[in-house]
C-alpha cells in the first residue's frame, strides 16, 4: 500500500471515523445534547459510506450521496446550535437546497458519471455562511466562558478551515476531470496530478479531524483539572 | 510543466491561502472574545468594588447610629435611672422602717441600669480595640436569659482568628439573626453553635419559632445577606418543624 495510496484514499475514512470517535469522547465525558448525537451519526454513516466509496468502481455517484448527507446532517447540526429564530430557519435553507440540488442531478444525469463539484460548492457555500453566522452570534453573546472550552467552536472552526480551504478543490475538480477524459489528454501523469489534488483534499480533512481531536482533548484535560481542583478545595472544607 | 501540473499547482496554493484566511479569521474572533472577556470581568470588578464601597458606607452609617444610641442610653438614660436609683436610695434611708416594695423598686431600678449598660455597650463600637465576639455574645445571652421567657444557648471556641472589624460585623450578623428569632418568630429557644475551622468560620442559629416566608427577603435577610458577603461569607436559611436555621459561613481573613 503506497503513501500515494493512503493520502488519496484511506485518509477520507480514516478522518471521517477520527471525527466519529473525537465526537463520541466528548460525548460520553460531558452532557450529551442533540447537537452531538447528529453529528456522530452523520460521521458514522459518513464513514460507512466512504469505505463502500473505498470499494466500489465507478464510485463518483457515492459522492453525491455523501454532499446530500452533509447538507442535511449540517442543517439540522445549525438549527440546533443557533439561537435566533431566524438564523435557525435559514438553517432549512441548507437541507432543503441541497435535496433539491441532488434531485436535479439525480433526474437531470446524462452521460458519466463525475465529481458533483456543484453539489459540493452548494453544500460548502451554505456551511461557510452558516460558519459566519454562528461567529455573530458568538461574538455578539459572550457569556464569560472561554472559547478554547466550547466544543462547537472547536468542531466549527475545523470545519471552517477544511470547507474553505478545499473550496477550489471542490470547484474544480468536476471540470478538471472533464478536461482530461477525452483519451489524448488521459495519461497516467494527468491521472495522478489528480490524486494528487484529492489527496490535498484528504490531507485538509485529516487536519480539519485532528484539530476537532485537540479540541476534545483539550476540553476534557481542562474539565479533569478544574474537577480536580474543587475536589481538593473540598478536601480542605471538611 | 503541463497546462493542467500548472492549474492544479495553482489550486493547491489557493487552498492554502484559504486554509490561512479561514485561519486569521479564527484568531480574530478569539482575540474579540478574550477582549470581551477581559471588559466583562473588569465591568464586573468595578461593579463589586462598587457594591462594596457602597455597603461598607452603609455598615459605616449604621455603626455610627448604633453609637449615637448607645452615648444617648448610656449619658442620658442611664443617668435618669441612677439618679432615680440615688433618690429612691434617698428615701428608703429616710424612713425608719422601709416598704418593701420600695426595696423591690430599688432593685429593680439596679438591674434596669445594668441591663442598659449592657445593652449600651453591645451597640457601641467605640472600644473596637478590646472588642471580642464571643464576650459580646454570651454578655447578649445573658441579657437575653435574664428575662426567663426565652433560652438562648451559645456554644463557642475559647477565641477566634478574626480580625477586631471582622468580628464586629459578624456580631451585628449574628444580632439580626436572633433578634429576627425573637421578633418575628417568636421563639422560645435560641441556640447559636459557633465552630471555628482552619480556613473559615460556621455560624448557626437555630430557635423553635414560627419561621418566616424565605421568598420574602424582609426580616433583615438582606442586612444579613449583604454583611456576609461584605466579609466574603455567605448567609443560608432553613425552615425546620417548628422554627429557623440560619447558616452562616465566613471566610476568617479575607
Amino acid at each position: 500500500m503506497s503513501l500515494k495510496y493512503i493520502v488519496s484514499s484511506i485518509l477520507e475514512p480514516v478522518s471521517y471515523l477520527l471525527f466519529f470517535i473525537a465526537i463520541l469522547i466528548y460525548l460520553k465525558y460531558k452532557i450529551s445534547s442533540r447537537k452531538h448525537k447528529v453529528l456522530v451519526i452523520y460521521f458514522l454513516i459518513g464513514f460507512l459510506l466512504l469505505l463502500g466509496i473505498l470499494w466500489v468502481d465507478p464510485n463518483n455517484y457515492l459522492y453525491r450521496y455523501l454532499y446530500l448527507l452533509t447538507g442535511i446532517f449540517f442543517s439540522i447540526y445549525f438549527f440546533l446550535l443557533f439561537e435566533s429564530f431566524y438564523n435557525r430557519w435559514l438553517t432549512l435553507l441548507l437541507g432543503v437546497l441541497t435535496i433539491l440540488y441532488f434531485l436535479y442531478e439525480q433526474y437531470s444525469f446524462d452521460g458519466v458519471q463525475l465529481f458533483p463539484s456543484m453539489g459540493y460548492v452548494i453544500v460548502s457555500t451554505i456551511i461557510i455562511f452558516m460558519i459566519f453566522i454562528y461567529f455573530y452570534q458568538l461574538m455578539t453573546h459572550v457569556n464569560g466562558e472561554s472559547l478554547s472550552l466550547n466544543f462547537d467552536f472547536w468542531f466549527i472552526c475545523c470545519q471552517l478551515a477544511y470547507h474553505l480551504g478545499a473550496f477550489g478543490i471542490f470547484l474544480t475538480y468536476n471540470k478538471l476531470t472533464e478536461k482530461i477524459l477525452p483519451t489524448e489528454h488521459f495519461s497516467n501523469a494527468n491521472r495522478s496530478l489528480m490524486t494528487y489534488l484529492w489527496g490535498a483534499h484528504n490531507v485538509l480533512l485529516f487536519i480539519a479531524s485532528l484539530g476537532t481531536w485537540v479540541g476534545v482533548l483539550w476540553i476534557l484535560y481542562q474539565t479533569k483539572s478544574k474537577n480536580r481542583i474543587q475536589t481538593d478545595a473540598g478536601k480542605n472544607l471538611f | 510543466m503541463n497546462s493542467l501540473s500548472q492549474e492544479v499547482t495553482l489550486i493547491v496554493i489557493g487552498c492554502g491561502f484559504f486554509l490561512l484566511v479561514a485561519i486569521g479569521i479564527i484568531i480574530l474572533i478569539l482575540i474579540y472574545q478574550k477582549k470581551q472577556l477581559r471588559f466583562i470581568y473588569e465591568k464586573k470588578e468595578l461593579q463589586g468594588q462598587y457594591t462594596e464601597e457602597l455597603l461598607k458606607t452603609r455598615l459605616e452609617t449604621q455603626e455610627q447610629t448604633l453609637n449615637m444610641l448607645s452615648k444617648e442610653i448610656h449619658d442620658n438614660i442611664g443617668q435618669l435611672l441612677n439618679s432615680a436609683k440615688m433618690l429612691v436610695g434617698v428615701a428608703q434611708r429616710k424612713l425608719t422602717t422601709p416598704e418593701e416594695t420600695l426595696q423591690t423598686a430599688n432593685e429593680t431600678l439596679g438591674q434596669a441600669i445594668q441591663e442598659l449598660r449592657t445593652l449600651s455597650k453591645s451597640l457601641s463600637s467605640e472600644w473596637l480595640e478590646q472588642f471580642s465576639f464571643i464576650e459580646n455574645l454570651n454578655a447578649e445571652a445573658a441579657r437575653i436569659n435574664s428575662s426567663h421567657s426565652i433560652i438562648m444557648t451559645v456554644q463557642h471556641p475559647a477565641q477566634l482568628t478574626m480580625t477586631k472589624d471582622r468580628q464586629l460585623v459578624l456580631f451585628r450578623i449574628v444580632q439580626e439573626a436572633f433578634q429576627n428569632s425573637l421578633k418575628h418568630g417568636e421563639a422560645t429557644h435560641i441556640r447559636i453553635h459557633v465552630a471555628q475551622h482552619e480556613e473559615h468560620l460556621i455560624v448557626q442559629v437555630e430557635d423553635d419559632g414560627k419561621g418566616f416566608d424565605l421568598a420574602k427577603e424582609g426580616f433583615g435577610i438582606a442586612n444579613i445577606k449583604h454583611r456576609a458577603a461584605l466579609l466574603g461569607g455567605t448567609a443560608h436559611w432553613k425552615l425546620l418543624t417548628p422554627g429557623t436555621h440560619v447558616n452562616l459561613e465566613i471566610p476568617t481573613h479575607t
